[in-house]
Formats: C-alpha cells, structure tokens, sequence
C-alpha cells in the first residue's frame, strides 16, 4: 500500500523536479514542449474537474480562447502588466462562465455537451468578425512578461503546479464529495437541501478560471493567436489527454497530457492526419486500458481500481 | 403522542401531464408525530403525489402547506430546508461512495461544524444498524442494506416529516420487522412523522395511524387500519370488483 504521507512526498518531489527541470528549459523548443506540456496539464485537470460532475465540458476550448484573447489585448494593445492581463483572463472566463452555466447546466449528459461544444464555435467565430483582436488572422505581438523573458516555462509550470494543487484539494474537500455525489445521484443531492443547479455553475465558474488562466499562459507562450486555435478540438484533444491518463484520479490527466504532449510532436509529421493521432489515442484508451495509464500503475502496485469520474458517458 | 395539528396539508392537489391527469383532487393531511400510509394500485398515483409534495414536480392545481406554510412553489432543496425530506423508490443512494460519506452529504447544507456533522453521521448510522458498513462502498452493500443507508441519508436532515417511497421492497420478513422498528423509533424518539407509500400492506396496517387510499388518481378511501381493511371501495380496487 502507498500511504498518504508517501504520495504527498512523492508529488512534492515530483513537482520540484518539474520546477528545476524548466529551469534548464531555456527559449528554444525544448521551452516550447515545457510549455505545451504545462499548459496541457492544467487544461486536462480543468476539464476532469468538471467531469467531476458528469459533464463533458467542451466549452473549456472557448474559455481557453477567451482567456487567451482577454490577456492580449490587456499586454498586446493596451501595454498592461503581465499579472493584470492573467487576472483578466482568468475574470473574464470565470464571469462568462458564470452566465452560460446558469443558463446551460439545467440540462446534462449529451445536451450539455452538445449546447458547450456550440458555445466553443460561437466564441471562434465571433473572433473571425471583430477586426480589433485581428478577425481570422489573429493577434500577434503577445509576448512574455520582460522579467521572465528566460525563464517564461518556469513561471508556466509554477502556476500551474499550484493550480493543478488547489483543484486537487477542491476535489478532496466537501465541495468536491458534494460535486461527486451530484455525479453519482443529483435528484437525490437536491433532496438533502443542496441547491445542485448553483452548485454545478460553480464547478464550472471554478474550472473556467482556472481555463482563462490556460488561455493567458497559452497566448504569450506562443506569442501569436487566431480562432482555428480555440475550436472544439482543443476540448477533443484535452479529452484524449484524461482518457489516456485515466479519469479516477488527477494523476490521470497529468500523466496523459505529458505522454500525449510529447508522443503529438510525432504525430506533427503526419500533417493533416494529425488528428487521427488524437482520435487513434481515444479509442485504444478506451479500449485497452479503461482506468487509463493512472488504472496500469495502480495494478502494478497492487491497488484497488477506483470509481472512474465520468460514469455518465 | 399524536397532536391534531397537521403538519402537512394537502388541499386539492392536481397534477396533469399533457392529457393524462395523474393525480386530481385530491386532498389529505399528515398529523404531527404520526405515520399515515399513502396506498393504491399501481398507477394510482402515489409516487406523482410524493414528487409534488417534495417539490420535484410543480402542480397544476392545488395547495401544499407544511406548519402552516404555503409550499406549493418551493423547489425540492428548499422543501428540505423546511423539514420535509423524501427516499426514492430507485436510484436511492451514492453507490459510488462510502456509506460514511452517503450519509455525510445529507449534513453539509444544514450543519455548519465539521464535528457536529461527524457526529450527525455516527448517531444516524447507529439508528439504522449502519456503524459496522460505514466505510463501505453503498453500491456493494447487500439489498436492505441500501434501503437502509436511503432512509439514513433522508433521516441525516433530521426532518420533520420523512417521506419513504417503498421503503420495505425487497426486504425479507426479518428486514421488515427491523425496517419497522426503526420506523417507530423515529417516530417515537425524533417526533419524526412519516408519510409512505408502500406495497406490504401486512406492514403498512402494522405500522400506520392512518391511511389514505388512491385509485386512478382520486381519493378513494381514508381511515385507521381496520377501517380500510374492512372497506368495501378499497376491496373492490385492490381485488378489480366493483363495490
């Protein structure tokens, strides 16, 4: 058995060797893949905690993009501070959120899919129109904060580890039990007095934020922005990252996201192909290994499988 | 131990689904500290009662107060917030989660203190004979087991009224003498009445005080035990003859 105070040294150590390894990243591609993987990471573990719910939550693509698009024009057009443009992102998503969950989680399961993955492609083509953000050719100029110039991956990987770290403990806390229970039985959580419509807003306004905050670190990683780069795909690919990772538990996303990450600069080659890579990863991970890669290590060390999140689907 | 006050009034309740009429007219109340049973044939219209009662459904005529209280518009959250919590025929627990914790989400909306809830928890399990599964998965626990841990989650909010949709389904003769007995003990220790629905009209007439009789949406029959037993309207319902 792994005790507790086991994993948490384990997860310590891991994520100094993450801080210290982007350190060494410098600004050339192995920067870029420290990035990518970083970013990818807290988009996974954002989708997964609404999947804690039940829902698949294909909007996250238009909050990624709406964070990203906020914190350009806060750094790129206004020549505001980098902090202020992550804040912003992270505000604006979350408010956004706010409004589209009340209206929209009164529906579940493939509805809810269906009305987030609409709300994505609105979003992408509403910024093909607005001329300011640069319409179909997108924004360019989005550059790392100065101070960070050199060490723009660390900064990535250390918001992102505490990020990752407060959704880990949302998910540990009472919110996190009542989100699950609401997975597992909503008409009954309303009977115990919980209002379990508000209660799933907030899960989304949470894993919103955290979504703006990608979207800001995303834009002035890669410096340039445009709508292809916040369609429904997007939420495709960070669904293929928790699959393969495994959903039971958010070592699953973490995992995916890098082996996916890293094993995509392959697929690269493929060209317009590309996609088939993400699809292929879906349906092998579905397939073979239902607990993902997190379900294999738990086997390997003798422990019990674990409830998988998204029972629904 | 019983009070006249009613604690839950129903006054003409009607509730329609496009042209089908579920439930029409009907009207009865549950007295304080007392154990009404709510029966009929299938289709009478007892679970489309529970759920407007409880505020899953809206009505479509009709008035619920509870204490005195119009509850007719509240949503089934606020309904509990009141003191009226419902069971659920099916799908009537976490069966991914432990039993600890079935138990534990009926607490967070009502108590604030983490020991307070703790302690909520123990003493709701120790009424159901739950102690010993607490750390259990719900979905692997044996049949009256589950039943057990659905009243526990409705009995966690303490309520004044617990309404249990076939609570003793399934349940053998030995789990239904113990289903009762924790019935009364509630009643008795909690001042907890209960309203059910329920299709063992050996326990039924056991248990409750009164019972209100449904056929085809309408009242048929109200009364204590023996008065139903002996009714000729309710014989005719139950056995297809005509009174």
């Amino acid at each position: 058995m792994v005790s507790a105070k086991t994993s948490v040294v384990s997860v310590l150590a891991l994520s100094l060797i993450a801080l210290i390894a982007s350190l060494f990243a410098g600004t050339g591609f192995a920067a870029s893949l420290v990035i990518w993987v970083a970013i990818n990471i807290l988009l996974a573990a954002s989708f997964r905690f609404v999947q804690l719910i039940g829902e698949l939550n294909f909007a996250l693509a238009g909050f990624v993009g709406l964070g990203a698009y906020i914190s350009g024009i806060c750094t790129a057009k206004l020549g505001l501070p980098f902090a202020i443009a992550l804040m912003g992102a992270a505000v604006a998503a979350t408010l956004l959120s706010l409004i589209v969950g009340f209206i929209t989680l009164r529906t579940k399961g493939p509805y809810f899919m269906l009305i987030s993955f609409a709300f994505t492609e609105v979003l992408r083509m509403i910024y093909t129109q607005i001329e300011y953000i640069g319409g179909n050719s997108g924004m360019i100029g989005i550059f790392p904060p100065a101070l960070f110039t050199d060490y723009y991956p660390t900064l990535v990987v250390a918001i992102v580890l505490v990020l990752v770290l407060v959704l880990y403990k949302l998910e540990q806390s009472d919110l996190g039990k009542v989100l699950v229970a609401i997975r597992n039985n909503d008409a009954l959580v309303q009977t115990v007095g919980i209002n379990v419509h508000l209660t799933k807003v907030l899960c989304l306004a949470i894993s919103s934020f955290v979504a703006g905050i990608g979207g800001a670190l995303l834009a002035h990683a890669n410096n340039v922005i445009s709508p292809g780069d916040f369609s429904f795909l997007l939420a495709v690919y960070t669904l293929a990252y928790i699959k393969v990772g495994g959903e039971s538990h958010i070592a699953g996303p973490i995992l995916g996201a890098a082996v996916l990450t890293l094993l995509a600069q392959v697929a690269m080659g493929f060209g317009p192909y590309e996609h088939i890579f993400y699809g292929s990863a879906i349906v092998i991970a579905v397939l073979l290994m239902p607990d993902g890669l997190v379900g294999i290590i738990r086997k390997s060390l003798g422990l019990a499988p674990r409830a998988q999140v998204a029972a629904r689907h | 131990m019983i009070t006249t006050q009613p604690l839950l009034k129903v006054d003409h309740l009607s509730r329609r689904f496009g042209g089908l009429t579920a439930v029409s007219d009907l009207s009865f109340e549950v007295n304080q500290g007392e154990i009404l049973g709510l029966i009929g044939p299938n289709g009478a219209g007892k679970s489309t009662t529970f759920n407007c009662v409880s505020g899953f459904y809206p009505l479509s005529e009709g008035r619920i107060t509870f204490l005195g209280e119009d509850i007719s518009k509240l949503n089934t959250a606020q309904v509990c917030h009141k003191g009226l919590v419902r069971t659920f025929q099916h799908d009537s627990l976490l069966s991914d989660m432990t039993v600890y914790d079935n138990i534990l989400i009926a607490t967070f909306s009502l108590i604030r203190s983490k020991s307070e809830r703790e302690r909520r928890v123990q003493e709701t399990a120790a009424i159901l004979n739950l102690t010993d599964h607490l750390k259990e998965i719900a979905g692997n626990l044996p049949h009256g087991l589950q039943r057990m841990v659905s009243i526990a989650i409705a009995f966690a909010t303490r309520p004044k009224l617990l309404c249990l949709d076939e609570p003793l389904t399934g349940l053998n003769q030995t789990e239904v003498g113990g289903a009762l007995a924790i019935f009364r003990r509630i009643r008795d220790e909690f001042t907890t009445s209960i309203l059910l629905v329920e299709h063992n009209m050996k326990a039924v007439m056991e248990i409750c005080d009164r019972i209100v009789v449904l056929d085809h949406g309408v009242f048929l029959a109200a009364g204590s035990p023996q008065d139903i037993k002996q009714n000729p309207a309710v014989i005719a319902a139950y056995l297809g003859k005509r009174a």
